[in-house]
């Protein structure tokens, strides 16, 4: 367990190392999670009233998006470099590299959210959150799960002729239970609503993540093989 | 017609439709291996 | 090998014939007029059998899946595809008879409160997405991808149906048998229905590993043609 996790963190390490010197990829993320937060501004003219319906949308949107092109490229640098049969040949438990580029992919995101979340506040001016601890809970979890996936439908993707296209593609679809998850959460937590519902959302996404983690895990190795 | 009518041809045609489908593929993959196994008698 | 698949394909494909037809007569004739919503309501026979096999469908597709990836023998990989490809007509079907059956009951084709009609559509679009993952990565790490996606897609589906129920939990209007006074001769015709369908289904799904063998069959002629010169 140990020597998985260490496994994990060296790869960990290695991306972020690669993400910070160059930089590129993390500040593109983070502009175009700002430029879809524009663009929903003026595609949904939100005023007060309706923030009510659409505001977990537009806090969501921008991440998911973002999140979407981000691990599409970061998984594509191994591809490009053919590093994923040198990883195969390391006397590493496969589902070791999985985590590894999963937690380093997470950690970008987490920082794209640094900026998209306050961004989501200053540009549609929502009322002060009913609860704090539940938001980031929200945006913890649910960026955890989606993340996971992503990355491995995005090792996936990259070995078809479609390449990028097929990700949301295989994403969206079996990542309905999530999104339904954090909207409620993050209505919740902004307004307040439907008291009480917030353990049974926390509950599915809990699962979903454990699930959705473990299983790509195991599954790792076959996407590996050559 | 009815939407009873529309909803049980939908059913029945589609149904029908692939399954001739399927039945016309079969019938060339049929001649293609035909024609393989030919060309591959006459190459001994 | 081969030539049992076609006897049983041959066989299932004549039941299944007698069977629909017999099945006309319970659904048109023996099933009484629903009460409330008239006759229109005899398309949730076509619409509940349809459902359940396409649930049928894609179990066969997780346990392909997790067989091919262990045992690594093409012909599990022949099934899955297979299976998922009728799978995904069955839900179709189901996607199609639901609105009609809607329209004329509460004078909507769609409802996004509905979580069965709702969980349908995402069952579709996940399986869609495994017959284009499919068409698009070729050989045998195509296979294996997609043997995973299966397994994945498949352990998807309990926790789609969960979420999108209490999604809609504030606003209960299912169109399914739930809705319906479902009366003795209602009970007998659909059970007669489902059992019709799923023999239809399996005389397709044999149909269509049938058309994979022979399609890997010529693959590997082909092979053996070109490549010994």
């Amino acid at each position: 367990m140990g020597f998985f996790l260490r496994s994990s963190l060296a790869i960990v390490k290695k991306d972020l190392r690669i993400q910070f010197r160059q930089k590129s990829l993390l500040l593109s993320m983070i502009v175009f999670a700002l430029l879809i937060q524009v663009l929903l501004h003026f595609s949904f003219q939100a005023n007060q009233a309706a923030l009510h319906h659409v505001a977990a949308g537009l806090l969501w949107l921008p991440i998911f998006l973002s999140a979407l092109l981000g691990i599409g490229r970061l998984m594509a640098i191994e591809e490009a470099e053919w590093n994923w049969e040198g990883m195969w040949t390391a006397p590493v438990d496969p589902g070791s590299i999985f985590f590894g580029k999963m937690l380093g992919s997470l950690l970008l995101v987490f920082l794209v959210e640094w900026v998209s979340v306050p961004l989501f506040f200053i540009l549609f001016n929502p009322p002060a959150p009913q609860s704090l601890p539940l938001l980031i809970g929200c945006l913890l979890m649910g960026t955890w799960g989606y993340v996971s996936l992503a990355c491995l439908f995005s090792v996936m993707a990259q070995a078809s002729r479609l390449g990028d296209l097929l990700l949301p593609i295989l994403l969206f679809p079996v990542s309905v239970p999530l999104v339904l998850a954090v909207v409620r959460l993050t209505q919740i937590a902004l307004f307040p609503t439907m008291p009480g519902q917030e353990w049974v959302w926390l509950a599915v996404l809990g699962a979903y993540d454990i699930l959705f983690t473990l299983l790509p895990i195991l599954l790792f190795e076959y996407l590996l093989e050559v | 017609m009815t939407y009873l009518a529309i909803g049980t041809l939908v059913v029945w045609v589609a149904i029908f439709l692939y399954t001739l489908s399927l039945a016309s593929r079969q019938r060339k993959l049929q001649q293609r291996l035909e024609e393989l196994s030919n060309a591959l008698d006459d190459k001994r | 090998m081969n030539n049992r698949l076609l006897l049983w394909q041959r066989v299932l494909g004549w039941l299944a014939l007698l069977m629909v037809a017999a099945d006309v007569y319970f659904v048109f004739f023996y099933a009484p007029t629903e009460k409330y919503m008239g006759d229109v309501q005899r398309l949730m026979y076509y619409h509940v059998a349809t459902a359940w096999n396409a649930y049928l469908a894609f179990g066969l597709v997780l346990i392909f899946s997790i067989l091919y990836l262990w045992r690594r023998e093409e012909r599990f990989d022949h099934w899955a595809a297979s299976a998922a490809e009728v799978g995904v007509l069955f839900t179709t079907l189901v996607l199609i008879t639901g609105p009609l059956w809607a329209r004329p009951v509460w004078n909507a084709w769609w409802k996004w409160d509905d979580p069965r009609l709702t969980a349908t559509l995402i069952l579709w679009l996940v399986y869609i997405a495994y017959l284009i993952l499919r068409a698009s990565i070729e050989g045998q790490r195509g296979r294996r991808i997609a043997a995973v996606f299966g397994i994945i897609g498949f352990v998807d589906v309990p926790i789609v149906h969960f979420s999108v129920q209490w999604w809609s939990s504030f606003h209960p209007q299912v169109i399914s048998s739930q809705g319906v006074n479902m009366t003795g001769e209602m009970v007998v015709t659909l059970v007669f229905t489902s059992l019709a369908f799923m023999v239809l289904f399996f005389f397709l799904l044999l149909a269509r590993v049938n058309l994979e063998k022979s399609a890997a069959a010529a693959a590997r002629l082909e092979e053996r043609l070109y490549s010994a010169d």
